[in-house]
């Protein structure tokens, strides 16, 4: 297992190699930042003052070189923007983004696993066929709209929830990990637990209609091929109740390829949310990394595209590892 | 339609099901209350505010960059930092004229080379230092010296470099230093003195600018490169009526009175800054009584905020220009027949038509609230006859190209927030001409900027915000030829479109007499206008919104400030 997990890892790294290089050379044919900070003012000579300032007229390997010498040696850089460390802004965005992910793939599976169950174990009835029309439509569903609708009848008209940000005004929460519901837990506040999670379910709820859609649809599929396997209508023909058959015989061994899909949508939903971050002023990994895109911050975007793949290949392992839990045929010895 | 009326149900239960959530949530004890706590409903009920009378929450769409306004250029930060930060001189309220700040008085040699400054007795900084001539020379020479400590490295001061045009040592291709900036001294404890090489007029302006506010220097050391941001272990010590209270970055920062301020108490004891992105939530914030007030508001956000009671719009006086400018290096532009009839052939009441009441036609390069803005001049009138009678005399000596490269900016920008149709409408009413024009939108950053700035197009769109409330901030800007934009050589460098006004620009701009200036501002917009280097289009009012029960915002060309505001 030990020597799976490490072989796994080593692999990752030309992977992740590969990316920070290809980001890298993406972003250099794509221009550099010295307009998008002058704007109005640009001219020649204060552009090339500022390609001078952050050497960007070197060669692509020498660059790509030095950005991963720094790399190596833990430095992120500075944001080109802000001009503050890199490291620090991702300390500052990450958690948040943690949250929100966290929170709606929590919801994601609470939702669409019963969700397609219920919809396999009513195979081709009236409950199946509006099942999966709830997560054809949230598979559809533009975020941005949902949002918005979210906001203006919850929020606005109803006054249940507050319309966007973390945290009330003149709400006191010391930052220990970054997570507000978690640290309004760990120090006791119980208020501010309240508010925290007051203002994370809708966002949460936003961000996790496709998901749980996804989720939804790939259960019934699974649960649809395990329940006409053979060993199913043994438990059956042995006087089990169908919800027995479906608890204990079937679920488990769907799983695989639901585990799956949570995996991937978790790492999809960590690399943050950009249209839910913006609408409900979230500030999260997907805003940070997309205004960075926009101002051709390089070392941000690098730092972002790195923490994504990171995390995808380490989710991707977490995901395989699963299996063998899931299923004791497989073993990674 | 089944779809449709599908997810009404799916949101009806979902609304039934978090309204469940909320009801069963614990009532609030004695902390602040939640916005989503309160009684909210439809615009219509009774307004709501954010429940503290003390604490004012304004809402805007990106965070403050850093809190030390002179390494920042954006105005998010500062927004922010106008709060905390004095100069020399500010702003008189509601207008671009200056007055006395932490000087009380100040006298300039006759050549206009020595300014001596008293400074305000008794003014402390945020963490409790004196603030002095010592200190008022220490942020001088942190702007001006690249290799002082704490200009930190790499960090740019573009503000200074922009008004006082270069850094210690830098020269130009004759060896003169760029800069007109030599020296700041102490004389004593409470005057200092300037000395610049060359005289310059928006001196004054320039120091009432919000990026050169003071910062303590003790903060500032104690700080290191960490000063001005989140993590700094003094975030900023000004000597403004407000200091930092907390930053959570890219959600708020919440400032506090500052109980020792040499001056008038503000009337709120905290004001929030709260970030949200999108216009749309950030109206609907304020509309649910979470913000006390916004900026930046969507154009359809401003009909809904007119038509709800609970909302009070305030229009900001104009303090930009969009403009159609020519290269007069490119035939036909240097003939000003041709010019004049792209000026009598553009529509400025269609070109009103994109925007959301928010703008007006301008009539000269620089916004009407700024002095020198010359009240006697009338636009060129729309008229097609005008426009073909100006263009078939053009066209007796000079030869209109079969495509005229019309360079429209790819991105939005705040004076032009519809560029793309802009650029159509004045392209057909050109084509109404016969003058058949190319619209190039290249990549915004590696590629429109350069092209314009180097002259590589016929004519263009662009526009301008002021900096520090001086006429030479625009009018300099656009014609002393420091780019190719208008004129140039062929080989990318800047020329003015006219000799004559060049001189005038920069004569004004060594003036120390106001009237003075002001009268040569007054010619030089005249001759803008007979010349027509370019047509204005319009100037943008940026509307801002409050909360109903909000009192005391005095609008204001060149700062958003809320130390008179109040809350009923």
């Amino acid at each position: 297992m030990f020597g799976y997990v490490l072989r796994r890892l080593l692999l990752a790294l030309p992977a992740l190699l590969g990316v920070t290089f290809l980001t890298y050379a993406l972003l250099g044919a794509t221009g550099d930042p010295c307009a998008a900070l002058l704007g109005e003012r640009y001219t020649t000579e204060r552009c090339d003052a500022v390609r001078a300032r952050y050497r960007l007229d070197d060669p692509l390997p020498i660059k790509y070189g030095r950005y991963l010498g720094a790399v190596l040696s833990g430095d992120l850089g500075d944001s080109v923007v802000s001009k503050r460390p890199v490291a620090e802004e991702l300390r500052e965005k990450f958690p948040a983004t943690m949250e929100l992910a966290l929170a709606a793939v929590v919801l994601a599976v609470l939702v669409g696993i019963p969700l397609g169950i219920v919809a396999a174990a009513r195979h081709n009835t009236a409950i199946d066929l509006a099942a999966m029309i709830t997560a054809l439509i949230g598979v559809s569903m533009p975020v941005f709209w949902l949002a918005l609708m979210l906001i203006y009848f919850l929020a606005f008209k109803a006054g249940l929830f507050p319309t966007t940000g973390r945290l009330s005004s003149g709400m006191e929460l010391p930052t220990i990990t970054g997570l507000y519901t978690l640290d309004a837990l760990l120090s006791g506040r119980w208020e501010a637990l309240r508010d925290a999670v007051h203002h994370l379910i809708l966002p949460a709820v936003a961000l996790s209609t496709i998901p749980a859609a996804f989720v939804a649809r790939i259960t019934r599929s699974a649960m649809l091929e395990v329940l006409g396997q053979d060993y199913i209508r043994t438990a059956r023909a042995k006087g089990l109740t169908e919800s027995v058959v479906v608890r204990r015989h079937a679920l488990k061994n769907a799983l695989l390829p639901v585990v799956t899909v949570i995996g991937l949508q978790t790492g999809f939903l960590l690399s943050g949310a950009v249209l839910t971050e913006t609408i409900f002023a979230w500030p999260g990994m997907g805003r940070w990394v997309v205004t960075a895109i926009t101002s051709n911050d390089i070392p941000v975007v690098q730092a972002g595209v790195l923490v994504f793949a990171t995390l995808f290949v380490m989710i991707n392992l977490l995901v395989d590892l699963s299996y063998a839990w899931l299923d004791p045929r497989i073993s990674f010895e | 339609m089944t779809r449709i009326s599908r997810a009404a149900s799916r949101l009806a239960l979902s609304v039934a099901a978090l309204g469940l959530f909320a009801a069963c949530s614990p009532e609030p004890t004695d902390a602040p209350v939640p916005p989503a706590q309160m009684e909210t409903g439809s615009i219509e009920e009774e307004p709501e505010d954010t429940g503290d009378k003390d604490r004012l929450v304004f809402g805007h769409p990106a965070d403050a960059a850093k809190l030390d306004p002179a390494d920042v250029t954006d105005g998010e930060s500062l927004l922010v930092t106008w709060h905390i930060y004095e100069g020399l001189t500010r702003y008189v309220r509601g207008s671009t004229e200056v007055e006395e700040a932490l000087a009380t008085s100040w006298d300039a040699s006759e050549d206009g080379l020595e300014w001596t400054f008293t400074l305000r007795d008794g003014v402390t900084f945020h963490d409790g230092t004196a603030f002095d001539a010592d200190a008022v020379v220490w942020n001088f020479n942190r702007w001006f010296d690249a290799e002082h400590p704490q200009h930190f490295g790499d960090w740019d001061f573009s503000y200074w470099e922009y008004m006082f045009q270069g850094y210690a040592g830098d020269v130009d291709d004759d060896e003169n230093p760029k800069s007109f900036f030599v020296s700041a001294e102490a004389v004593d404890s409470s005057t200092v003195k300037l000395t610049l090489n060359r005289a310059s007029a928006p001196l004054l302006q320039n120091l009432a600018m919000g990026n050169f506010g003071f910062s303590s220097p003790a903060a500032v050391e104690a700080a290191g490169s960490a000063y001005g941001t989140p993590g700094g272990s003094i975030i900023a010590a000004g000597t403004g009526p407000y200091m930092v209270e907390e930053w959570r970055k890219d959600e708020q920062v919440t400032l506090l009175r500052y109980d020792d301020y040499w001056g008038d108490a503000p009337a709120t004891e905290r004001i929030e800054f709260r970030v949200i992105p999108d216009g749309t939530s950030r109206y609907l914030a304020l509309a649910n009584g979470e913000l006390d007030g916004m900026n930046q508001v969507n154009p359809e956000d401003i009909e809904q905020a007119d038509s709800n009671d609970d909302v009070q719009i305030v229009m900001e006086p104009a303090n930009n220009v969009g403009y159609f400018g020519f290269n007069q290096a490119s035939e036909p532009w240097d003939n000003i027949d041709c010019r004049l009839a792209v000026a009598h052939a553009i529509d400025k009441e269609g070109v009103l038509g994109l925007y959301a009441g928010d703008a007006e036609a301008a009539t000269q390069m620089m916004p009407p609230g700024l002095w020198g803005y010359n009240d006697s001049i009338e636009d060129y009138p729309y008229d097609l006859d005008q426009a073909q009678t100006y263009l078939d005399a053009c066209l007796e000596t000079s030869t209109m190209p079969d495509e005229v490269v019309f360079y429209v900016p790819p991105v939005q920008r705040f004076y032009f927030p519809k560029p793309k149709e802009l650029g159509e409408l004045i392209q057909a009413s050109l084509a109404g001409l016969g003058i058949n024009t190319a619209i190039r939108s290249p990549e915004w950053g590696t590629v429109w900027l350069p092209d314009v700035r180097e002259g590589k197009h016929d004519v263009f769109l662009l526009g301008w915000g002021g900096d520090n409330g001086d006429p030479d901030n625009f009018l300099c800007q656009f014609f002393c030829g420091g780019d190719a934009s208008f004129n140039g050589d062929g080989e990318g460098n800047g020329l003015s479109p006219d000799p004559d006004l060049e001189a005038l620009l920069k004569e004004a701009a060594a003036l120390s007499d106001q009237d003075e200036r002001m009268a040569k501002y007054e010619e030089a917009n005249q001759m803008i206008h007979e010349l027509v280097p370019s047509v204005p289009l319009v100037h943008r009012s940026p509307p801002l919104l409050f909360r109903s029960n909000v009192n005391g915002y005095v609008a204001s060309p060149i700062q958003t400030v809320l130390t008179s505001v109040t809350k009923e």
